[in-house]
């Protein structure tokens, strides 16, 4: 095992709005060693991107991180001054945006935007910071051409590899990827794949990889936490979530995955509402949608099951697991219950 | 009134069969469209190069069936989708859609009162939610805008009709979400609610660039059962992008593939997943993952960068990265769309 690069324990968010605060991530804890590479899952709203823009401390102005730590490389970044914050982003943790368009700036060329940003944390020519830059769009099969030219002129996923490149400019030990390929076609994708991959295993970068794509989670990941309500709700290496889950949500969320091939079945969804994060029920989120929910799930919390490595927050499971021995992620989760 | 009786009335001819007959009565046909943008040009300097970002694209669509558009990243799909709906003109050609009166107009010639009207019947669902939403206004006031533009409904009707949108793409409780601004909301809900925005004036010409690329299987699954239902209901044409395999298998009768600019194949969806004939296509097929930690895609046989369309040379589009590649493709212009088995049109000189 390698050191941990990255730690976050117990992170909770809140936003702010008028209905009252909204229960973005709850009592979220995980670990990333050097060269790791983590998916998130889960429904849209479920509290995927509050999670990546904490650990980059890049929260709108009405979150708060109510609770937890982050540590990189064993400093904890909740507690870094701003100035100091600055100089981690992108150097230490860095971060490919779901809202690509909005982290490139319209009135400037993309080639100054990556040229700044490697000149802000590193002392280099402005020649070689271009000869990176350029390398780097290489990398993400964009013609080099390209770097002059403004975001406006960039198709949807070229604006997506303009910040991927971005991401990687500075050579960050975390990088934490949005969607990063939403708007690139299949082989386009794959090609971005191998190279994050590549340059990942060079680097001994850990990643953290965000997708709604269950099929590219399981190729470019080697653990999957699956959240629903602002929770992790199964953690584990990813081959053994998909093949046995144990949350009876992961369960309905791999059931409802339509296939490019075989025979064509009707389309699949997940029958109740979503949850309402303002005011969520007393025990298990998932209880009111859940097929295997019993008295008890909506009463109390639901304990940790299965093992070590791979768990599941779960009083019913939809197979026969064991109780964890006692841990922390259970205890924390209790103590947000009002 | 309500919105369903101006549209559906005028829209409805007496007697229309259903869906089946998709090659009757087109509701869309596009004719060598062209979008050429300048490359290098400044304030006093004239640009001398141009990127062909659409180059000669024909199509047509029947009324109530869907067309999928297919293709590498930058060939021109956005381009072309913002073409059909006025939002940018044509360098060339022309694009002829069916209005309320059931004749066949030519976009070009629409004047402005005949623009808002165009816009009342045609919606486009752009790709980038963070881009296209106003940030200084609410979800409320995004989605009731068409409304109030096209001057529809009382203040309590558009209301009503707007918290319907909203439960029907999932943004619930919509007391939650009602008076969010987008940067409030995750990116999923805010491609939910550019959806809402597109489809409350029940559009009949729906124009939708990569709308779910952002949804979990599940929600996306409602939200394609929405477009599927309304596009039942009022026999709506769809122009949908995607590079989502599995969504055009739902979504689409037919399926364009475009490559740098051109179609390069276009045909039944089934036909085209189960048996792609142009090199392009078929390794875009054999490319889509699959669900399965155990799989273990085939290594793609197409070489080189992605290329882009500056001043492109005559010949084939794909010939520098292509597996068939040989003397004619290099001697000839690019291959004409030709007729191959079944309603498929196909431009490869080998395949
Ligand atoms: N600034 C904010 N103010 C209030 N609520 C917010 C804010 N930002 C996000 N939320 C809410 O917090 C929840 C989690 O949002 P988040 O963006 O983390 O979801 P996500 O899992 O990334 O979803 P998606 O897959 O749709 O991008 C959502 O329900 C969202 O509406
Ligand atoms: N306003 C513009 N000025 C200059 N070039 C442009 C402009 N808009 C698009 N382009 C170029 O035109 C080509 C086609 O772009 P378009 O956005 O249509 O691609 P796309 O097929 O939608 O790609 P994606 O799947 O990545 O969204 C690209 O090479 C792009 O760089
Ligand atoms: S705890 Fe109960 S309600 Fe929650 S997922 Fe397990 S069985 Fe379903
Ligand atoms: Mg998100
Ligand atoms: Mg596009």
């Amino acid at each position: 095992m390698s050191l941990p690069v990255l730690e976050v324990k117990d992170l909770t968010v809140e936003y702010a709005t008028a209905r009252g605060p909204v229960h973005a991530a709850t009592g979220v804890t995980f670990t990333l060693a050097e060269g790791d590479s983590m998916g998130l899952v889960g429904e849209s709203g479920c509290g995927k991107t509050t999670v990546a823009l904490s650990l980059m401390r890049v929260l709108a102005d009405n979150a708060t991180i109510v609770r937890g730590h982050v540590w990189l490389d064993g400093v904890d970044l909740t507690e870094l001054p701003e100035p100091v914050m600055a100089k981690q982003r992108w150097s230490k943790i860095s971060m490919v945006f779901q809202a690509a368009m909005n982290s490139l700036d319209p009135v400037h060329r993309v080639s100054d935007q990556i040229v700044e940003a490697i000149e802000f944390h590193e002392d280099v020519s402005r020649a070689d910071a271009f000869a990176r830059a350029r390398s780097l769009f290489g990398a993400v099969g964009l013609d080099e051409n390209m770097l002059r030219r403004y975001p406006h002129e960039y198709s949807g996923g070229m604006r997506q590899r303009a910040v991927i490149a971005m991401a990687l400019a500075c050579n960050p030990r975390v990088i934490v990827a949005d969607e990063p390929t939403t708007a690139l076609d299949v082989l386009v994708q794959d090609r971005i794949l191998d190279q994050l991959r590549e340059i990942q295993a060079r680097l001994r970068m850990a990643m953290i990889y965000i997708s709604h794509d269950v099929a590219v989670i399981a190729e470019v990941t080697s653990t999957v936490g699956v959240m629903y309500a602002g929770r992790i709700v199964e953690k584990g290496p990813t081959r053994d979530v998909f093949v046995t889950p144990i949350h009876p949500y992961t369960e309905a969320l791999l059931g409802s995955v339509p296939s490019a091939r075989g025979p064509k079945k009707p389309l699949r969804t997940l029958a109740g509402d979503p949850p309402d994060l303002i005011s969520l029920p007393p025990g298990c989120p998932f209880a009111p949608r859940c097929p295997n929910a019993l008295e008890r799930c909506r009463v109390e919390d639901p304990p940790m099951v299965g093992s070590e490595g791979h768990w599941a927050l779960c009083w019913n499971p939809v197979r026969p697991v064991e109780p964890v021995s006692p841990a922390a992620p259970v205890k924390t989760l209790t103590m947000t219950r009002e | 009134m309500t919105i369903a009786a101006t549209t559906t009335a005028s829209q409805q001819p007496v007697i229309h069969p259903g869906a089946e007959s998709g090659s009757s009565a087109p509701a869309l046909v596009v004719e060598d469209l062209r979008k050429y943008y300048p490359v290098g040009g400044a304030l006093f300097r004239k640009a001398t190069s141009f990127i062909h970002a659409v180059d000669g694209v024909s199509f047509q669509v029947a009324r109530g069936e869907s067309l999928g558009l297919v293709g590498e990243s930058g060939c021109g799909k956005t381009t072309t989708a913002k073409m059909l709906v006025k939002l940018i003109e044509p360098t060339d050609g022309k694009i002829v859609v069916r209005d309320r009166h059931e004749q066949m107009v030519d976009l070009a010639t629409l004047g402005g009162r005949d623009t808002k009207l165009f816009r009342r019947s045609a919606q486009m669902i752009y790709q980038d939610p963070y881009e296209s939403l106003n940030p200084r206004r609410t979800v409320f006031d995004t989605i009731a805008e068409p409304l109030v533009v096209q001057g529809i409904g009382s203040l309590h009707d558009r209301e009503s009709r707007v918290g319907r949108m909203m439960s029907q793409v999932g943004l619930t409780p919509i007391g939650n979400y009602m008076f969010r601004f987008p940067h409030e909301l995750s990116g999923g809900q805010r491609q939910r609610v550019a959806i809402a925005r597109a489809l409350i004036l029940e559009p009949t010409l729906v124009v939708a660039d990569e709308p779910t690329s952002m949804l979990d299987v599940s929600v996306r699954s409602n939200i394609m059962q929405l477009m599927l239902d309304m596009r039942e209901r009022l026999n709506a044409t769809f122009v949908y992008i995607t590079h989502d395999v599995a969504v055009a298998r739902y979504m689409c009768d037919r399926i364009a593939v475009m490559y740098l600019g051109k179609i390069i194949e276009i045909g039944r969806t089934e036909d085209i997943l189960e048996h792609p004939i142009h090199p392009y296509t078929r390794a875009l097929i054999s490319a889509v993952p699959v669900p399965d930690p155990g799989f273990v895609r085939p290594k793609v046989d197409i070489k080189g960068g992605i290329a882009r369309p500056v001043d492109p040379p005559k010949r084939c589009r794909f010939y520098d990265r292509c597996p068939l590649a040989s003397k004619v493709c290099e001697d000839n212009d690019h291959p004409p769309l030709t007729p191959r088995d079944g309603d498929r049109l196909v431009a490869c000189y080998n395949a």
